[in-house]
């Protein structure tokens, strides 16, 4: 791509997020810029479109790269290894981009009464909209199943995962049906065990009577209600056969027995299993949010600290690194020593009381590990630094009488890039790993924010549920094996030696 | 590579050092066996009879002439007996702590531990008990009690048989220490100091088994203000000085309770053991022949609940319920679906019982804005929608609990409500107080544009941040954004000192016999009144409430004065009333039973358990059976099935 089609690329970028922002649209992609607020949004709206418009005019119709860069990204895509997890894990960012186009609880589109409406892009659309008796945020799947029912020619479009990443744990009710006298889960082979009920006709959220199953007869206690909500029979059922039987309203029960709803349904109590019908593809967590959706969530809160985290520690690593490695003396010394100082401190500890006294976002969080991360980079720019500071041609731009700037930022600084494009995937896996280990341990994000961590931790302590903490360590094993493969092929394409030899 | 004679050497070496090792270890085996050196011998014994000459107001001694002729003395004989007469004496009783307590101390430093509970809150005989089925007094140390006329001393006759499980005799002098310690200084407790300085007046010695203790201000039931005064063992503390805490930190004190604790008996760190006092002076006696009935019961240290629950199943703890009341549905449901609990080798019991519930709920800061508004409180309490949790998270288990004062009998209240969840009935009150718009993202905004958003800071247990989060989901329907913020609970503790929270879960536990309205809701305990006027916020008491009513106060202080029972009832409705007016104390839910599983060796009554017992093991009515140990031993080796088993005992259900 040309400097010019890029220009073009991002000015167009700029502008769409720009006018969709301007008509309180959040669409998925573009929307991204804005995530950290609308002053930030805006600044870096500009400085993208700034950015855009100064290459479509100044930039080359054609960019050459150099000898060196060519060979070494034909070496990269050479290795296939590093080369697929490469486009793999562009494929699943991009996917992150989509945010809630693919997984989330807004419809996709709603066409209501000869209207059309994009719930995922606009504001909040309250119930009312829909012909639903509240005014708080219209609930998509229940309003699906309602025009489903009602058939009148209205219909919604929902996202492949109906489920959103935060603040959505809606109930799991399953039909059992009876098949040669034992009560089975409506397409299982295996009799049900467990509490079922039956609800009033006329009032299905008002449960008519309950009762419990061992392999598929009914043996254990048995409670009745009315239509008001209070129990009015209670009564025991051993191997099938009633006995203890009391009715507390002296023949009430037996007038309600036509107005229960036939069938019997039970409440899959959270964390359920993976289930097609239900659209839960991983299954629930303890709460009954989508793991899927919270593998989403997580996913996307990776991402965003990691670009945060690397462009702090790089940002951080050049400015300190470069300035004591070019200058050295006495600001070295000085330098260097406090930078000793600071590996001392407690990373660990520091985190916990910070995690203590404030409920960090995300940005806080990145902010405390980037805080006691940056000395790497730091060290390894500073060395890189003063072995390009002692080479020849520096000497040389030095006697020809260039500036200090001059020498830093054309010589100097492009040599050490390289070290720099080597180091980010262990720095992208460093973050991603500590974030996680964060949470687990409880110190970081919020519960009602999604995290691998805080997924992996649930998972470990509710091992019967094995699809929780399989999931959560499939997609960090996945991830961070996808980053090191990259990473690895990077520093081979990048390494000057094309063999090297042992003696 | 070493040769063989290098290796032989070096072996050589090895065991010669292992024998060194064992040698020192032999020799300074003695030197800890000595006692502990840090501690010289102490004997505070004219100091003690000093402190007492000192107040002869209020340390009397008289003589047996002075005991009034026209007393008329209870003995408690006639109620109930308890426990089952066919209970077994005998075996060791395996359950489980979750960590080792800090000090075997009851009062200073980490006294009030929840290990105390099980070595002397529930063993310890006092000078008469309440007898948990009849709710009346039974006799304990004393055989015979009565009250004066004027209903401000208990005149009590102590038992002679009652002795301290060292075999020394219960003395009236004993009762006399208790003020020697608890006045103290040394014990590092200012509440303990408070306490008996302000709630007693006066102690008598008549003769060397009867005694009197005089209140300061009539009370209802003077028996409850006087009887709960323990004895503290002369001889014991003799050592008692100003190095209390540590040199009284591991030495467990003499009990009149059946259990003790022998140096043998603890294993630091791993596990404690209680052993029944031989010949127990009460072991025949009416109301106590049927209950402490095993011979040893050992606490093991297990961090873990699920590992608790492995050890359960495999045998090796006979009990399964000790950190929960009501055990949490994941327990009861379906880790109970497993082949012990189909065969019936592990029984289930769920047992409705009578006691001041927990009031756990949500409290509101009436300090911060706006929750001084009282439509914006009355908003909040119809947008918390505790039924699904408890449909959902407790699987329908609890029930809502009225208000914060529920279990108190007769001095709760039964007109009061909790407010139910009502998505109108909110977006009225709010919109009254101004909140009436919806943003964009559907949460409500008043005219200048500020959203109806507030911090729900919680302990940061499994239980409540899903909770917590369920909440905040449904009062979004509402139109009110709740923050779930949950914090480790030694933060949270101190962040409601601090009176900085906004919304907080919290959990008060209660006592009987009256419920207790001074500490949460005095406007002494809220704001102190500058000398310059201004007012600033009492850091550190249990008014997290921020409660301060000037209508309230007096009544409030009339309540803790009050002298009948029917006046304290009718204080006790009044005052709850207007708290629940304030709409600041949202009670969450209550469980009104407990339930337990254990090994079908452990037997109890036909009847369950005591009516007013808030666990299942604290009135030792259980005992264990050996020969059914070994039958189900045998049944568990054939694959015999006895049927599932699970005990509902619901006779005391309100």
């Amino acid at each position: 791509m040309s400097p010019r089609t890029l220009g073009f690329t991002l000015t167009g970028y700029a502008l769409l997020a720009a006018l969709f922002r301007a008509c309180s649209l959040r669409v998925p992609v573009f929307k991204v810029p804005f995530l950290g607020g609308a002053g930030f949004g805006w600044l870096l709206v500009a400085l993208i479109l700034g950015a855009g418009v100064w290459l479509a005019v100044k930039g080359a119709r054609e960019w050459q790269f150099s000898p060196l860069t060519l060979k070494q990204l034909h070496r990269f895509r050479s290795i296939r290894r590093g080369y697929i997890s490469f486009l793999l894990l562009l494929a699943l960012a991009a996917l992150a981009a989509l945010d809630n186009f693919i997984i989330g609880k807004q419809a996709l589109i709603v066409h209501y009464n000869g209207s059309t409406y994009l719930p995922f892009i606009t504001d909040v659309l309250p119930g009312k909209t829909f012909g639903l008796p509240y005014e708080a945020e219209t609930d998509y799947r229940e309003l699906q199943k309602k025009f489903r029912a009602e058939k009148h020619g209205n219909w919604v479009l929902m996202p492949l995962v109906p489920y959103a990443a935060k603040l959505d744990a809606p109930q799991v009710i399953a039909e059992l049906e009876e098949r040669g006298g034992l009560v089975f889960e409506k397409g299982s082979a295996k009799p049900y065990s467990g509490r079922a009920y039956s609800v009033f006709q006329s009032k299905p959220e008002q449960k008519r009577q309950e009762f419990i199953y061992r392999n598929g007869i009914r043996s254990g206690e048995m409670r009745g209600w009315d239509e008001a909500g209070e129990q009015i029979e209670k009564g025991r059922y051993d191997r099938g056969t009633l006995a203890d039987y009391v009715d507390y309203k002296n023949g009430a029960a037996k007038a309600l027995e036509s107005a229960a709803a036939p069938g019997l349904l039970t409440v899959v109590y959270p964390p359920s299993a993976p289930s097609w019908t239900h659209r839960h593809f991983l299954g629930t967590n303890s709460l009954g949010s989508d793991v899927l959706a919270i593998l989403f969530g997580g996913w996307q809160q990776a991402l965003i600290a990691a670009v945060l985290f690397t462009t702090v520690v790089f940002v951080v690593g050049i400015v300190v690194g470069g300035t004591l490695g070019y200058f050295g003396g006495i600001y070295d010394l000085i330098g260097q020593r406090l930078i000793e100082i600071w590996q001392n401190l407690p990373f660990l500890f520091i985190v916990m009381i910070v995690s203590s006294i404030i409920s960090p976002t995300l940005v806080i969080l990145v902010g405390i590990i980037s805080v006691f991360g940056w000395m790497g980079t730091t060290t390894y720019l500073r060395t890189a630094t003063y072995r390009e500071k002692s080479r020849d041609y520096v000497a040389a731009a030095r006697l020809q009488g260039a500036s200090t700037a001059r020498i830093i930022f054309r010589h100097v600084l492009p040599n050490v890039i390289a070290i720099l494009v080597t180091l980010a995937p262990f720095e992208i896996a460093g973050i991603i790993t500590s974030l996680a280990a964060l949470d687990f341990l409880g110190f970081g994000l919020p519960p009602d924010e999604p995290s691998w961590g805080r997924l992996l931790h649930e998972g470990t302590e509710n091992f019967n549920y094995p699809w929780i903490v399989s999931s959560a360590f499939a997609a960090m094993v996945s991830v961070l094996v996808l980053v090191t493969f990259v990473g690895e092929a990077v520093r081979e394409a990048f390494d000057p030696k094309k063999f090297t030899t042992y003696e | 590579m070493q040769s063989k004679e290098q290796r032989a050497g070096s072996r050589g070496q090895l065991i010669r050092r292992a024998a060194l090792a064992c040698a020192c270890s032999l020799l300074s085996a003695p030197c800890s066996l000595r006692g502990d050196d840090r501690f010289p011998p102490y004997d505070n014994t004219a100091e003690v009879k000093a402190f007492w000459a000192a107040s002869p107001e209020f340390f009397q001694f008289k003589t047996a002439s002075d005991v009034p002729k026209d007393l008329k003395w209870e003995t408690g004989m006639d109620l109930p007996e308890l426990g089952d007469p066919a209970a077994k004496k005998g075996g060791t009783f395996y359950t489980e702590i979750p960590s080792f307590p800090p000090t075997f101390r009851f009062v200073g430093p980490d006294g009030n531990n929840t290990f105390r509970g099980e070595h002397h809150d529930n063993i310890s005989i006092s000078l008469v008990m309440r007898h948990p089925n009849a709710d009346k007094w039974m006799p304990g140390l004393a055989e015979a009690w009565a009250i004066s006329p004027d209903g401000l001393t208990v005149y009590y006759k102590l038992d002679p048989k009652a002795t301290w499980s060292d075999g020394v005799p219960v003395s009236v002098e004993d009762f006399f220490m208790t003020f020697f310690v608890m006045l103290s200084p040394h014990i590092k407790d200012p509440w303990y100091n408070d306490f008996y300085k302000k709630e007693y007046k006066a102690i008598a010695k008549y003769d060397e088994h009867t005694l009197s203790i005089t209140i300061p201000d009539r009370r209802p039931d003077p028996v409850y203000d006087t009887a709960g005064l323990p004895p503290t063992a002369r001889h014991f503390f003799k050592e008692f000085g100003e190095d209390f805490p540590a040199r009284y930190q591991w030495r467990k004190s003499p009990t009149t309770g059946a259990y003790d604790i022998k140096p043998e008996g603890i294993k630091r760190g791993r596990s404690v053991t209680l052993g029944r006092v031989q010949n127990w002076w009460a072991k025949d006696k009416k109301y106590y022949r049927y209950l402490f009935n095993p011979d040893f019961i050992e606490y093991k240290v297990i961090g873990s609940t699920d590992k608790a629950w492995e050890l359960f199943r495999q045998g090796k703890l006979d009990f399964f319920s000790n950190r929960f009341a009501a055990l949490p549905p994941l327990y009861w449901y379906e880790k109970s679906e497993s082949p012990e609990f189909y065969n019936g080798y592990i029984e289930r019991g769920v047992f409705y019982n009578v006691y001041p519930r927990i009031s756990r709920g949500i409290y509101l800061n009436m300090s911060k804005q706006p929750l001084d508004n009282l439509d914006v409180r009355l908003g909040i309490n119809y947008s918390l929608n505790f039924q699904k949790v408890i449909d959902v998270i407790l699987r329908g288990d609890a029930v809502r609990m009225q208000s914060t004062f529920a279990g108190f009998g007769r001095f709760t209240n039964p007109a009061l409500r909790a407010l139910p969840f009502d998505v109108e009935k909110a977006q009225e009150h709010f919109a009254k107080a101004g909140y009436s718009q919806r943003g964009k993202d559907g949460v409500l905004v008043n005219a200048s544009g500020k959203r109806l958003s507030l911090t729900l800071t919680m302990p940061d247990q499994a239980l409540f941040v899903q909770v917590g989060l369920m909440l905040k989901e449904e009062a979004l329907k509402a139109g009110l954004e709740l923050k779930v913020e949950s914090m480790d609970i030694t933060q949270l503790y101190k962040k409601l000192d601090q009176k900085t929270h906004e919304m907080t879960v919290a959990a008060w536990g209660a006592t009987p016999p009256y419920p207790r309205f001074w500490e949460g809701y005095h406007s002494d305990n809220a704001w102190k009144v500058q000398p310059d006027g201004t007012k600033k916020i009492v850091p550190d008491t249990n008014n997290i409430t921020m409660v301060a009513d000037p209508v309230m106060d007096p009544i409030i202080d009339r309540q803790r004065k009050a002298e009948t029972e029917d006046e304290m009832q009718k204080l006790c409705w009044q005052l709850q009333e207007m708290v629940q007016a304030k709409a600041v104390s949202i009670p969450a839910w209550d469980s009104p039973f407990y339930r337990y599983a254990h090994w079908r060796w452990i037997c109890f009554p036909k009847d369950g358990n005591v009516k007013m017992s808030q666990l299942p093991l604290d009135s030792f009515v259980f005992w264990i059976d050996e020969d059914k140990k070994a039958e189900t031993k045998q049944a568990m080796r054939e694959g015999k099935s006895f049927g599932e088993v699970t005990h509902i005992y619901d006779q005391y259900r309100e």
